[in-house]
């Protein structure tokens, strides 16, 4: 005779009525339309949240977004906080970047003994009153960069929430890579730009004018032939060299331009034209000057990168003004309507070292231009507060060169150059001249999560535009529908009634199913709905496992309760060493998988673990009840 | 309603016949694979952009049109990339395109596509790009993940069965995996992660047969054997009602996805559908002889070669 059996059809009533309600906020968000879903999130934003937390997530493969996979990039952070860089310096690096591309190690190792290939020690570099030893110095050196990994991990999760992207997932991989999910968005360049920008701000002083004046001279004389003659082979090393960098880093500027031979239109130096289509940086001038300062072509844009690799403009620069850097800003917006050729794009040449660095930021706010002030009226602009310390230090470099022009330089390239009107002691400053709202947030979001202390690289990307994301559930929906009926219809048939109860648990299983993965807040991928399919067909198995060994014992004369009784017993061990090599399975899956695979494996997992309950224990209690109340009289097997 | 009432199949006799067509299709896939210089490896782990983009005529968007692939071919030599991998993806008018190089070039790509199309509608719709080194580790994660699950499985039969049911069933789990990646070899399909998920599902789902056919064979096994061929021959014919149906059950909800699932989960479902079929087959022709060889190896008088006849 059956035990419990009122206890057990409680039990399962209970589930039944726990997993419907985990589904119900599932179905009742998503049958409402995005209008009434909106309306809502405005009316009853505690309601709103709650249906949205509880509602089965979906995957980015299905809603559409982007993931991306970032890995910080060691070497931009070597360069940066190294002194004394020379060319071997240079060479290591490359030499460094190229082997760490195939091999596992890390990159401060590859880099420090590339460098001992070069017949360098890493202390000429990085060697300071604490650290002269090469051990010492090796392992600062890797804990910056394990430490820059978390600072960018924190400064990532703050700019991504302020994006606005429902639920963005940012996650560190491993000891240097960071996943990022961006669900529904898809606007990519906006996304990869906010996600990739380094965000340096920094306020530099410019040099003196003549001094800008002799440096932007020399390298004319330099290109246009009337120099120092230079080793062509190692021109075009450089050449080469500069034009396999690698784009995915920071700056917006593209390295990869097409170097042309243009008109000559200089304002000074008449040009004796040395180019060959092998040495595009040589040729005609590269710097104008005029009343308002140096400039250069639009497109000589790529150009002046390379011309800038060049170690030989190094020296001029160095002997010229010291330690300084020669930098871009943006073009004159009133030549916007002209060809590149005709643009022009200013040049300042500023101190190598910043007088204030953005990390002392405190607030950012993007704001429509003053109508007061002629360059701001029409564009957008960012307001920028200091904090205590920056404050303090903006006054003291303020105070101590007004009358001069401080250049606001933003990833390498300066936005502007306002000559400092006074001193300015409440610590705010602004920048003007932006050109859409957009960009003006953008800013305000990067300056206020502050700078990343070294740029991350894009190492993988997967975009689902929106349009696919639908397909995918609709067809993911329908093979669903398909497969439940087609493999009821044949479990009602072969095996009548009990075949029709095992579609009961079947449905069932996939209440459990659904209702786990919401309560889970787990994420339903096209992989994951794959796995709900395959469970469809794998649960019925434990069914057919036992309901033919019931008709075995039924065969062999047993009376309906035994046959019952041992039917169940024999099958259980059968089924759970089944289901577990499969669930073992699953298991290394979402070890070894990421994202949509993952979500194929916890479907699989939890409809292997739902499939046993419910063939085991429902089935048998549904069996038990209707015998037991008479309304079943024969097996119906 | 029955398939099979009482079967009596002399699974053993044919044994033999079995080991020479499972050998045969090893080894095609074995050459197949060594021809191919390994199975052909998607971006996931070659590294790469894959770019799938749809196009609709601005007019009348729902109206199917064919895109000529040299069209895009030339497009895309504008950007050095003509030799990237163009072809069809499920419909007529959508494209995917794969590249070596990785970045940047991606929103030209479909700019590039707009320009040369301007009648038509060009949507992207989906773009993964891969980085040379992520690819290398999944492969190296992917060999892991399978080699560590059959691992763990062969531990786990050994503690629940004896050594020998697990040597038999990795060898039926290792020919499963084998010849599923001959089939994607000889049809010259790509292997990219699902793919490889598709081969750890069969690695546990094959096993499921399997086992039920052990757990039969060790149930029987309690009684005094003296055919130990006929004993596995009846285990198999005791369990093979259900082997069939949830086999067959597998199967139809596979082939459905295979169908209706969309081009994306395609080649995931003919991995399973392979494995499936397959793995049904070495249950009973893989698995189940293997324990007769041991054991004829073993105790020679126990077994029968030709199995009696009941």
């Amino acid at each position: 005779m059956p035990q419990k059996i009122t206890l057990k059809s409680v039990i399962i009533l209970g589930v039944v009525a726990l997993f419907a309600y985990l589904l119900h906020f599932t179905l009742l968000f998503n049958s409402m339309s995005k209008e009434e879903q909106k309306k809502l999130a405005i009316e009853n934003p505690k309601r709103y949240e709650k249906l949205l937390k509880n509602s089965i997530k979906l995957g980015l493969d299905l809603q559409g977004g982007m993931h991306l996979v970032m890995e910080v990039d060691v070497k931009a952070l070597l360069e940066k906080i190294a002194k004394n860089k020379d060319e071997r310096f240079y060479r290591a690096l490359e030499a460094a970047a190229k082997e760490a591309e195939e091999s596992e190690a890390s990159f401060v190792d590859i880099f420090d003994q590339k460098l001992t290939e070069e017949g360098v020690n890493l202390s000429l570099y990085y060697g300071s009153r604490e650290f002269r030893d090469h051990d010492e110095i090796l392992s600062y050196l890797k804990k910056q960069a394990q430490e820059s990994i978390n600072r960018t991990l924190e400064i990532l999760r703050n700019r991504v929430d302020q994006f606005g992207v429902s639920e963005p997932s940012i996650q560190k991989q491993g000891h240097n890579r960071i996943i990022i999910e961006l669900a529904g968005v898809t606007d990519r360049q906006r996304a990869l730009d906010l996600v990739g920008k380094t965000a340096k701000l920094e306020f530099r002083l410019l040099k003196d004018p003549q001094v800008a004046q002799r440096i932007a001279s020399r390298i004319n004389e330099y290109l246009t032939g009337g120099g120092v003659s230079e080793d062509t082979s190692k021109v075009l090393a450089e050449k080469e060299k500069s034009s396999k960098q690698d784009t995915s880093a920071i700056t917006a500027e593209e390295l990869l331009g097409n170097p042309q031979k243009t008109a000559s239109e200089s304002l000074t130096v008449d040009t004796t034209a040395v180019a060959t289509s092998e040495n595009p940086e040589f040729g005609e001038n590269l710097f104008f000057a005029s009343g308002r300062g140096l400039s250069i072509k639009e497109s000589n844009i790529p150009r002046f990168y390379k011309v800038m690799e060049d170690p030989k403009v190094k020296e001029i620069i160095e002997m010229e003004a010291g330690e300084a850097d020669i930098l871009l800003g943006k073009p004159d917006a009133r030549t916007h309507n002209l060809p590149p050729d005709k643009r022009f794009v200013p040049v300042y040449v500023v101190n190598a070292k910043p007088a204030l660095t953005g990390e002392t930021i405190v607030d950012a706010t993007p704001r429509v231009g003053s109508a007061n002030d002629p360059n701001a009226f029409g564009k957008f602009e960012t307001d920028l507060t200091f904090n205590d310390q920056g404050a303090k230090d903006f006054a003291r470099v303020t105070g101590a060169n007004v009358g001069k022009p401080l250049a606001i330089i933003l990833d390498g390239k300066v936005h502007s150059a306002p000559v400092i009107r006074d001193k300015i002691r409440n610590g705010r400053a602004v920048i003007t001249g932006l050109e859409s709202i957009e960009e003006a947030k953008d800013l305000a979001i990067v300056l206020k999560a502050g700078a990343l202390p070294a740029p991350a690289k894009i190492i993988e990307e997967r975009t689902v535009g929106p349009s696919l994301g639908k397909d995918s559930i609709e067809k993911g929906y329908k093979s669903a529908v398909l497969g439940l009926i087609l493999v009821a219809l044949f479990m009602l048939v072969y095996y009548k009634f009990s075949g029709f109860l095992a579609d009961v648990a079947l449905v069932l299983n996939i209440l459990i199913l659904l209702g786990f993965m919401a309560a889970l807040h787990a994420t339903l991928t096209l992989p994951g709905i794959a796995g709900i399919i395959l469970t469809i067909g794998m649960a019925v198995d434990a069914n057919v496992l036992i309901f033919e060994r019931i008709r075995e014992e039924l065969e062999v004369g047993k009376s309906v309760w035994a046959s019952l009784e041992t039917g169940y017993s024999r099958a259980f061990i059968t089924i759970l060493d089944a289901n577990v090599t499969t669930f073992i399975a699953a298991v290394v899956l979402y070890n070894f998988g990421s994202g949509p695979i993952r979500g194929f494996a916890t479907t699989l997992m939890i409809g292997i673990t739902a499939s046993m309950f419910t063939a085991i224990f429902v089935t048998r209690t549904l069996f038990e009840l209707l015998l037991s109340k008479k309304i079943l009289k024969r097996m119906s097997i | 309603m029955r398939f099979f009432k009482r079967p009596n199949i002399d699974f053993m006799n044919s044994r033999k016949l079995a080991f020479i067509i499972s050998g045969s299709l090893m080894l095609l896939s074995v050459i197949s694979l060594v021809l191919h210089g390994g199975p052909r490896l998607g971006i996931d782990f070659r590294g790469g952009t894959l770019i799938e983009v749809r196009f609709e005529d601005k007019a009348n968007p729902t109206a199917p049109i064919e895109v000529p692939i040299n069209k895009v071919r030339e497009a895309m030599g504008r950007y050095g990339l003509a030799s990237s991998e163009i072809k069809h993806y499920g419909s007529l008018q959508e494209i995917s395109i794969q590249t070596e190089v990785k970045k940047g070039i991606d929103l030209q790509i479909v700019e590039s596509l707009q320009k040369e199309f301007p009648q038509y509608k060009v949507i992207e719709r989906r773009k993964e790009t891969v980085g040379p080194k992520i690819g290398k580790e999944l492969v190296g994660s992917a060999i892991k993940a399978i080699f560590f699950s059959l691992l763990l499985i062969l531990l786990y039969i050994m503690f629940r069965f004896e050594f020998r049911f697990g040597v038999g069933a990795v060898v039926a789990l290792f020919h499963d995996v084998l010849i599923t990646l001959g089939v994607f070899s000889v049809l010259n399909l790509e292997v990219d992660i699902p793919v490889i998920a598709a081969l750890l599902t069969i690695v546990g789902y094959s096993l499921n047969d399997t086992i039920v056919v052990y757990d039969r064979i060790r149930e029987n096994m309690k009684k005094k054997v003296t055919d130990y061929a006929g004993v596995i021959n009846d285990s198999i014919n005791q369990t093979l009602s259900r082997t069939i149906i949830t086999s067959g059950t597998t199967l139809i909800v596979v082939v459905i996805l295979f169908f209706f699932g969309g081009e994306i989960i395609k080649d995931f479902a003919l991995a399973l559908m392979c494995g499936v079929i397959v793995g049904t087959y070495s249950s009973i022709y893989i698995a189940s002889p293997i324990l007769v060889e041991w054991e004829a190896r073993r105790k020679p008088a126990k077994v029968k070669v030709a199995a009696k006849k009941r």
